[in-house]
């Protein structure tokens, strides 16, 4: 029931972000990856089970505005979320300066995995004259992370719904 | 019996499944992604579309011409060139045995003998490149197009042209190869003395197999003639209405269209609006069809581009995002002013004539015609797909 819950706020949360990003027009690169955050907020809390099934619906959600990406999308937030899991279990992510760092190097590898597998993403339009709403969108990918994780650790019933099997 | 994967193996097995499925069934995933991309943004639906220009083109130009100037080589009707594969080295063409095409006729273009016509269906027919490896014509040097005096004093050397699948030819038969000297111009061999010859190469090597540079290309080709093919090749385009569902922005590049001949559209078919060239169709699936817009970043195009004088100069347009594109592969130097861009066609299934570009050339960038994407859209669906599949399906 809490998978099912949880899984049903992230899914309408991204598809918000998709349809703000489509609604949007060019300024639309600039909204922030919702899905990424919530799978990365995710791999640092929830159970292994919770966490693929919500990474690949918030990606089924997210990735259907990209050529190429209805399955990718998924699998990049599938390991990043995981990387998030391991990197706070290794460091004490509690500074506002170590989540910005984890949220920076996340939004980089996500637009460096759809780079690499030739979905389009920010990265891509970087190169392009779109290159101010990619940063920004970047940029607030990173921010969204920090804001996300602080929101959840200040939210005791919000972790145990998140944390518990 | 139910199998169960033990913990450890759970996500490692979903990453290999998506990624699996992702990157081995594309065409099947894109088919499921497009109705899910229509549900997703169904609140937005079509509000993103800016509203495009459809005027008339900046001066005077008729949309549909001619596609290449002609010399007049021979009788008979241009065909429109529409897939080139240079891999499998063959062309295909409109007009078929309804044009009285026939298996082996020569293909001529302005420049000379191209290749030989290997198959043939009602509407199409395929030619195999003279360049193509194993592919083999009978050719002449004749006495009067050298100007010396052959060995023997025989009036023509005859020989057997055969590709090497680079692009170079080589006389592989003949019965005095060291008398082929470089610079001299092959003919195809007339069977009777009235009958007509046309160049084929020049040669540029001499030895026991002499050689031969190919004096007609394939690229950016529009049209040839066909030996012996007579009347009306017809129409090779029926236009269907389609209405825009989806127009990029953001991530999503490109537009999601929609239409009542859904079925005659095909990957690749031109999408386009009041004589003006939007893009192609990328993707068909049940309910509608993704089309990469003509500025989308990477998207490329075969054009003519005419100056307000009537000069003309082929090369290809890549999209730079943002109403603008880029000029590449300039086969000619460029006219002087304003140009107009215009699909060349020869290309897949882009008829020739539509307007791409039109404006100043700024530092090899262009304006593209149309800005945004009208709320209705013409789709160019090729009318024998099912025969142009089965000759590209052909083997040789």
């Amino acid at each position: 029931m809490t998978t099912l819950a949880v899984t049903l706020v992230a899914v309408l949360a991204t598809w918000a972000a998709t349809v703000a990003e489509i609604g949007l027009g060019e300024a639309g690169l600039a909204v922030p990856s919702v899905g990424l955050i919530i799978a990365a907020v995710a791999g640092g809390q929830a159970p292994a089970y919770r966490l693929r099934w919500l990474a690949v619906m918030v990606g089924c959600v997210a990735g259907v505005t990209v050529e190429g990406g209805m399955l990718m999308v998924p699998a990049v937030y599938l390991i990043l979320a995981y990387g998030v899991g391991l990197t706070a279990r290794a460091f004490a992510l509690e500074s506002t300066g170590a989540l910005a760092i984890v949220g920076v190097t996340l939004a980089l590898l996500h637009e460096g995995a759809f780079l690499l597998f030739r979905v389009p993403g920010r990265l891509t339009m970087l190169t392009d004259t779109r290159w101010v709403w990619a940063g920004a969108g970047i940029v607030l990918t990173a921010a969204g992370f920090v804001v996300a994780q602080r929101f959840v650790a200040r939210m005791p019933r919000l972790r145990h719904a998140l944390e518990r099997p | 019996m139910r199998v169960r994967l033990p913990d450890p193996l759970k996500t490692p097995s979903l990453l290999v499944g998506l990624l699996a499925l992702q990157f081995l069934l594309p065409s099947v995933v894109e088919s499921i992604r497009l109705p899910l991309l229509r549900a997703v943004a169904a609140p937005i639906s079509g509000s993103s579309a800016s509203s495009a220009e459809t005027g008339p083109a900046p001066w005077s130009l008729p949309t549909t011409r001619e596609p290449t100037p002609w010399p007049s080589l021979t009788a008979g009707p241009l065909m429109p060139v529409f897939d080139y594969d240079p891999r499998r080295g063959w062309l295909i063409l409109g007009g078929g045995a309804t044009c009285g095409v026939t298996v082996g006729a020569r293909v001529l273009t302005p420049s000379g003998c191209l290749g030989v016509v290997d198959k043939v269906t009602t509407h199409l027919a395929r030619v195999r490149l003279l360049s193509a490896e194993g592919v083999q014509v009978p050719v002449e040097l004749s006495r009067t197009a050298v100007r010396r005096e052959l060995p023997g004093h025989v009036e023509r050397l005859v020989g057997v042209l055969r590709g090497d699948g680079a692009g170079v030819a080589l006389v592989t038969t003949a019965h005095l190869p060291r008398a082929f000297r470089v610079g001299d111009e092959l003919r195809t061999l007339r069977f009777q003395e009235d009958s007509p010859a046309w160049p084929v190469g020049e040669v540029v090597g001499e030895g026991l197999r002499p050689s031969v540079r190919l004096l007609a290309r394939p690229d950016g080709l529009t049209a040839v003639r066909v030996e012996g093919a007579v009347g009306d090749v017809g129409p090779m385009f029926e236009e269907h209405p389609f209405e825009l569902v989806l127009a990029g922005a953001g991530r999503l590049r490109g537009a999601l269209i929609s239409g009542a001949a859904l079925d005659d559209v095909v990957p690749g078919c031109a999408v386009h609006g009041g004589g003006r060239y939007l893009g192609r169709v990328l993707s068909v699936t049940f309910g509608g069809a993704m089309v990469a817009g003509v500025t989308d970043p990477g998207v490329a195009v075969s054009v003519t581009l005419v100056g307000r004088g009537g000069g003309e100069a082929r090369g290809r347009l890549v999209g730079l995002g943002r109403g603008r594109l880029r000029l590449l592969e300039l086969a000619e130097p460029l006219p002087d002013g304003p140009l107009m861009a215009l699909t060349a066609g020869g290309q897949e299934l882009v008829p020739a004539g539509l307007l791409v570009a039109s404006g100043e050339v700024r530092d090899g960038v262009i304006p593209a015609a149309a800005q945004g994407w009208p709320q209705e859209v013409n789709v160019s669906a090729f009318r024998w797909t099912a025969e142009r599949r089965r000759l590209m399906g052909a083997r040789r």
